[in-house]
């Protein structure tokens, strides 16, 4: 019995492990495969019919013109144009806030530690509340920031009536809501770099601007990949705080891809053509997230 | 030298007072929700605004009387406290098992457990949508724990594998050569060293659900109606009654804040290991 067990730590008996492993896992990936991988299936199935639950006797496969009408969709194009904008400037806005926010909120003593603290709180704020707070904040009428513009001799902005200023509206509400997100996996990385790379830069003469360059960013990579991942993945199908500001509009100025393509499946019904447009999304979102990925495990 | 000190003095109060100013932009929409919540209507869009006023709590007595609100606070917790229990039995054994060597088979089902993670809830909706719509499940409980085990178990797998991950084998291997199983070095001697672990996924996975809502907004109906949900129905044709909107909101994210400032740090931790493998 005895021997059993010893042989069972020393290797032999690897191949058992590796079953009671797999064991462990499977619970967890037959529940996600039921309810991801099979969904999807069935969504790549609907997205070669033309498939309108208002109009059910109508239903038949169409093959891939679900996909070429994207192609022509006028709207679509609208769409995936918003959601880049959208996505490359929450995303560069929330990085580069971050990092300086982590900086800022890396060095010693016991008032930054509480300002760390209190700066944290926004990051898991529910995201529907954080909608409907910055659209009474952002109200071109009574809204605070529009009072406080006027303090400074500006003209009342149209936030939320306005296309242009609505999609901007939008971009600072994400990067209010998720800046501190990123700025704690930055922190967490500035914080593990030890004294001694500054003190021996200190003493050759870097500047601390050639420090951050040559010293901060490097080091801290795995961590800006790790951020980044999170945060493109998530924004390319956010959803909750715009439906709470501005539903899409005006007309279809802030009406993102993921918005879009609800409004097709459950405003319009047209089913087919809406998960189309979700796969259109999904496959996106993986080659992005993969390629991130896999260089956080190179760099690791 | 001693300009030096002094200009490295100079610099630090005014990096502080940067810090400060950064700090306060970031609480002042949460600063401003709260004293909208304790403001009476006539105070509330009082031209100018009005800084000091007399604080009501007329807006949470109504929000917290009104039957609707204390409907949802318990549907928001019941899904979301199934949700997490759940996640946590999957995603405990899962994260432990991927953090060891499973082999090629065990390896593969990992990475597919982190694909779901990157999965938008759009591609899911329609399917679901369409099943559970034609058995007549929309409006259920137990529908909505699914839905939501689609976001929260593949993130737990994740934090808890960065956990386990650092937890040393040797201990493990201790316990196995004094007499225990597998599952009993897992049990008694693993799952103890990673407890503030399984209190952050437990944290974030009910957050996760707490937060909620594109799901929510296709699956419930009158009887599971959750709370960001019923967050907006202060918004309506008349008008929008930001006093009660606000007072909801700040009793929705109350229990968030207070998690939020306790488990940043092992967070951090959590999602970094899970990153590096699997």
């Amino acid at each position: 019995m005895k021997e059993a067990k010893d042989r069972r730590v020393h290797g032999r008996t690897v191949r058992r492990d590796d079953v009671s492993f797999s064991a462990l896992v499977a619970p967890a990936f037959i529940l996600l495969f039921v309810l991801t991988l099979i969904p999807i299936l069935f969504s790549l199935i609907i997205s070669f019919f033309n498939f309108k639950l208002t109009q059910l006797s109508s239903l038949s496969f169409c093959g891939l013109d679900n996909f070429v009408r994207a192609v022509g969709d006028k709207n679509f194009r609208s769409a995936v144009w918003t959601t880049i904008v959208q996505v490359v400037c929450t995303v560069t806005g929330q990085m580069v806030l971050g990092m300086a926010a982590a900086l800022l909120l890396s060095r010693e003593g016991r008032l930054v530690r509480v300002l760390r603290s209190l700066y944290i709180i926004p990051m898991m704020i529910t995201p529907i509340v954080t909608g409907m707070m910055f659209r009474m904040m952002f109200n071109a009428d009574m809204g605070i920031f529009n009072y406080l513009l006027s303090l400074v001799g500006v003209d009342p902005v149209n936030w939320l009536g306005n296309g242009r200023n609505a999609l901007i509206t939008v971009i600072v509400t994400d990067i209010w809501l998720s800046t501190p997100f990123v700025t704690m996996i930055l922190m967490a990385g500035v914080q593990s770099i030890s004294a001694d790379f500054y003190d021996a830069a200190a003493i050759d003469g870097v500047s601390s601007i050639q420090q951050f360059f040559y010293i901060t960013l490097p080091l801290i990579k795995p961590m800006i990949l790790l951020a980044l991942l999170f945060r493109t993945m998530d924004a390319i199908r956010r959803y909750d705080s715009i439906m709470a500001m501005t539903a899409g509009g005006p007309g279809t100025a802030t009406q993102t891809l993921n918005i879009y393509s609800y409004y097709q499946g459950f405003s319009y019904f047209n089913i087919g053509y809406s998960s189309a447009l979700s796969l259109i999304m999904l496959v996106v979102i993986f080659v992005i997230s993969m390629a991130l990925l896999k260089r956080i495990r190179e760099d690791s | 030298m001693s300009v030096r000190k002094y200009r490295k003095k100079a610099a630090n109060i005014l990096l502080t007072a940067l810090t400060i100013l950064l700090v306060l932009i970031a609480i002042f929409p949460l600063y401003w929700l709260l004293s909208t919540s304790m403001k009476t209507k006539a105070d509330a869009f009082a031209s100018p605004f009005k800084w000091i006023f007399v604080p009501s709590m007329d807006n949470y007595a109504a929000v917290i009387g009104s039957g609707e609100f204390l409907k949802c606070y318990g549907n928001s917790i019941i899904v979301a406290t199934v949700t997490t229990v759940l996640a946590l039995i999957f995603g405990l054994t899962a994260g432990y098992a991927l953090s060891r060597d499973t082999g090629r088979f065990g390896a593969a089902m990992g990475t597919g457990i982190i694909l779901a993670r990157m999965v938008p809830p759009m591609a899911l909706i329609i399917p679901f949508f369409v099943v559970f719509n034609t058995i007549g499940l929309t409006d259920n409980y137990f529908t909505l724990v699914l839905m939501y085990l689609t976001t929260v178990l593949p993130f737990v797998v994740w934090l808890m594998m960065g956990f386990f991950k650092g937890v040393p084998k040797e201990i493990e291997e201790a316990a196995l050569i004094d007499g225990c199983s597998r599952v009993q070095a897992f049990l008694r001697v693993s799952i103890p060293v990673v407890k503030p672990g399984v209190a952050t996924s437990a944290m974030f996975a009910f957050m996760m659900a707490w937060n909620e809502y594109f799901y929510a907004v296709i699956m419930t109906g009158n009887r599971t109606k959750t709370l960001t949900i019923y967050i907006q129905s202060f918004v309506n044709s008349s008008g929008t009654n930001w006093g009660l909107l606000c007072a909801a909101s700040v009793l929705v994210i109350l229990p968030i804040m207070i998690f939020t400032i306790f488990c940043q740090k092992s967070f951090v931790r959590g999602l970094m290991g899970g990153a590096v493998k699997g």
